[in-house]
């Protein structure tokens, strides 16, 4: 290997000795090395070595941790949780030049969530059992400048985050994805325990993560269409668009239909806008259709989701505003009149300088079941994103 | 009744999520637009790493 290289083990800053789990993940990555030295006090070179050129390869992570208070009108709580909304995690990104119009790479990443506000309940106890490492992606793509992206393993499917194009500044905190903030608590009645908030709320975001080959187009004009196959006969197909499109607006947008298990078909988009005032307005609506044999089959679930915003510059990095709400119905299979709706107040500051985000964000949710009387949940959660 | 204002309200729905793609198509083909790459709600943003500093990534290897 050449001396013009650049090493992570040059830097000054003792990454290992900061994150014991960036050294296990080094230490793996040092066992395949065709090459290895070190500056262990013998006066060798010790850097992490390659025999191959115009490779890359680097380690990037979050920690996301909140405190949430929640009160679901029989009893109220203080959770210590992992902010489902954007996880703690860590990834490896891994990229080389074929030649100068295809490369190759490979994506791991995980996600380790002590209490999800996904999952836990007003008990403290969470359903989901994510208290260890969980996958997120682990896969690898073939890249050719013209003619797209071929992915294959476990990640995103086509339509995943087509629900969820956000422009606001406040997703760390609320977007689309409203269960994502206290999921697993559940609506209460007279005392008696009902559905979670996570049965009864959704905003159809496509197949999610899942073991796929996709493909993606080269993007055109800030277009790309996308399409997926995952086990268990799940396809989708999506399209996405971001661009400045002049006048000051910037526009994200994504549309996508799936099919998948006792769902027919599935339809979802969104759409988000930014001025360069700050102000800023997202929407995201879907429709699904049920198979016949499906649980509860003649129930017509959909969900439309719509959130105002304003982002103000300056300062440590940008604070941003935005209230929201969602409705969605017939979202359980366990009821056929369902109507779910909740509404929110979310507030970030960015500090830039240490790439930390603070926030904090208050959600009401409401349910109603024909036949039950359910208290309406509150949550109000602060905490920090801080990617290392 | 409520089933029928169900879906025209999908329908309706549906149809402003497709004219808004739709339009962001037209206005990409007859306009200037500059393309960014928008970064999922979920993912790890991009910029400054308290870290990592202002790559936000830690360099393990690059034969650049």
């Amino acid at each position: 290997m050449t001396t013009q290289n650049r090493y992570f083990w040059d830097a000054r800053l003792p990454l290992t000795a900061t994150f014991p789990a960036a050294s296990a993940v080094l230490a793996i990555l040092m066992s395949g090395a065709p090459a290895m030295a070190g500056h262990d006090g013998d006066g060798a070179d010790d850097s992490v070595l390659s025999g191959a050129s115009n490779v890359h390869l680097s380690l990037s992570g979050q920690v996301n941790r909140g405190v949430l208070f929640v009160d679901d009108g029989n009893q109220t709580e203080i959770l210590h949780v992992d902010n489902d909304n954007s996880s703690t995690r860590f990834r490896m990104i891994g990229s080389a030049d074929y030649n100068e119009d295809i490369s190759i790479g490979s994506v791991i990443e995980v996600q380790f969530e002590s209490n999800s506000t996904a999952n836990i309940n007003i008990d403290g106890t969470t359903t989901g059992g994510n208290n260890s490492f969980t996958e997120r992606k682990l896969e690898l793509y073939f890249d050719h400048k013209r003619f797209g992206r071929l992915w294959l393993g476990q990640g995103d499917t086509a339509s995943n985050g087509s629900s969820e194009v956000d422009l606001s500044g406040t997703g760390v905190i609320g977007y689309s994805g409203v269960t994502d903030m206290a999921g697993g608590i559940e609506f209460q009645d007279a005392g008696v325990a009902g559905p979670n908030i996570g049965s009864v709320l959704s905003n159809f975001d496509g197949l999610s993560r899942d073991d796929r080959i996709r493909y993606d187009t080269p993007k055109f004009g800030g277009f790309q269409l996308s399409v997926s196959q995952a086990d268990s006969r799940k396809s989708d197909v999506a399209a996405r668009f971001s661009g400045d499109i002049g006048a000051g607006l910037k526009v994200a947008a994504a549309v996508a239909y799936a099919v998948n298990g006792d769902v027919d078909s599935q339809i979802n988009g969104s759409l988000s806008v930014r001025h360069s005032s700050g102000f800023n307005v997202t929407g995201a609506a879907g429709v699904r259709d049920l198979q016949v044999g499906a649980v509860n089959s003649t129930r017509d679930p959909f969900f439309w989701y719509v959130k105002v915003g304003y982002i103000w510059g300056g300062g440590i990095g940008n604070t941003a505003f935005a209230i929201d709400y969602i409705q969605a119905d017939e979202v359980d299979s366990g009821s056929v009149e369902d109507e779910a709706t909740s509404y929110g107040a979310f507030v970030v500051q960015a500090v830039d300088k240490i790439g930390t985000e603070l926030y904090l964000g208050a959600r009401q949710y409401q349910l109603d079941r024909v036949g039950f009387n359910f208290d309406d949940i509150t949550a109000v959660m602060a905490g920090a994103r801080v990617k290392f | 009744m409520r089933n029928l204002k169900k879906g025209q309200t999908l329908g309706r729905m549906t149809a402003r999520i497709l004219a808004a793609v739709a339009l962001g198509g037209a206005l990409a083909a007859c306009s200037n637009v500059e393309p960014f790459d928008y970064t999922a709600i979920h993912e790890i943003p991009d910029g400054h790493g308290l870290f990592s500093g202002s790559d936000g990534e830690f360099d393990l290897y690059s034969s650049d």
